[in-house]
C-alpha cells in the first residue's frame, strides 16, 4: 500500500514536471498553414480536393 | 521558411490550394498556446500540429522522394503523390508562392480549395449528427447548403446525407400509411415529414398523401 502511494508520488510529480517543462507560448499565431496529420490522410484528401500536395522536408536524419 | 516564409499571409493564403504536409524529424518544439480561445499543445514551427505529426510524416513519406540530399527540400506532386516539380533550398514567400501558381496550373480538372472543403464537410458532419438525433429539418438543411455550393465536387459530397433523409422520409411516410384506423395519427405524421423535409421528393409525397386524405371529421 505504501510503496504504491509512492509509485503513485511520483508519477504525479513527474507528470507534473513535464507540464512545467513546456512553456506557454502568449503570441503564438492564430492562423497559419494548414498542416496534415500524416502522409497517408494527405493523399486521401488530396485526391478527393483534386488538389495538389506540398510535401517539405526540413530535418533530415 | 518556419519562421518567414510559412507565416507570410500571402503563402497561407495561397497553401490553400494545396494540402500542405510538413516532414520534420525532430519533436522537441512543442508549446502551450491558445489558438481562437482553446489550450492546446502545438508545434512551435508548424502551425496548430503536434510534433508527432510532422514526425510521422518524416517517417511516411521522406523515402518516396529520391535524391533529395540537403533541406530544406519541398516537392509539389499530383494529388495522387506523384512528383512534378522540386525547390532546393530557402525559399521565399513569393518564390514559392510563384512555382506553386506553375504547379497548380498543371492540375487538370476541377479543383477544391481547403476552405470550400472544410466547409462542405462540417455541413456534412452537422447534417448526420441531426440525422442520428432525429432533427430532420436540420439535418436537410444543412445536406440542401451543400446542394447550393458552386462545384460539382461540393454538391455532390450531400448526395448520401439526401439519399438516406429520402429512405427516412418514405419510412415515416409507410408507417404513417400503417396507422389504420387512426387518421389522425396517420395526418401527424404525414405533416411531420411534409413540413420538415422540405424540400426532397418524400416531403411532396407526403403534402400529396396528406391532400388525399378524407378531411378530418367534424366533432
Amino acid at each position: 500500500m505504501r510503496h504504491a502511494t509512492v509509485v503513485a508520488a511520483i508519477i504525479l510529480a513527474a507528470t507534473a514536471m513535464g507540464a512545467q517543462e513546456r512553456k506557454f507560448k502568449k503570441n503564438y499565431a492564430q492562423d497559419g498553414v494548414w498542416w496534415a496529420a500524416s502522409w497517408d490522410e494527405a493523399v486521401k484528401e488530396a485526391k478527393a480536393r483534386n488538389a495538389p500536395i506540398h510535401f517539405t522536408i526540413h530535418k533530415d536524419n | 521558411m518556419e519562421s518567414s516564409t510559412y507565416t507570410d499571409k500571402k503563402f497561407i493564403a495561397a497553401s490553400r490550394n494545396w494540402v500542405n504536409v510538413a516532414a520534420h524529424t525532430e519533436s522537441g518544439h512543442e508549446v502551450d498556446a491558445l489558438i481562437q480561445g482553446k489550450r492546446v499543445t502545438v508545434c512551435e514551427h508548424y502551425w496548430n500540429i503536434p510534433c508527432k505529426a510532422h514526425a510521422t510524416c518524416y517517417q511516411q513519406a521522406r523515402n518516396k522522394f529520391d535524391g533529395i540530399s540537403g533541406v530544406p527540400a519541398t516537392v509539389f506532386t499530383s494529388p495522387e503523390g506523384k512528383e512534378l516539380d522540386r525547390a532546393v533550398g530557402g525559399k521565399s514567400a513569393s518564390e514559392m508562392i510563384n512555382t506553386m501558381d506553375d504547379v497548380y496550373a498543371k492540375i487538370p480538372g476541377e479543383k477544391l480549395g481547403a476552405v470550400e472543403w472544410r466547409m462542405a464537410n462540417k455541413l456534412v458532419e452537422e447534417g448526420d449528427a441531426a440525422f442520428e438525433k432525429g432533427e430532420w429539418k436540420k439535418s436537410v438543411e444543412a445536406f440542401t447548403k451543400i446542394t447550393r455550393l458552386p462545384k460539382k465536387a461540393l454538391k455532390e459530397m450531400a448526395t448520401p446525407g439526401l439519399e438516406k433523409l429520402e429512405t427516412k422520409g418514405r419510412e415515416l411516410i409507410e408507417d404513417a400509411n400503417n396507422k389504420i384506423g387512426e387518421p389522425e395519427e396517420k395526418r401527424k405524421l404525414l405533416r411531420k415529414v411534409a413540413e420538415e423535409f422540405k424540400p426532397l421528393s418524400c416531403s411532396k409525397e407526403a403534402a400529396a398523401a396528406l391532400k388525399a386524405m378524407p378531411p378530418p371529421e367534424k366533432k
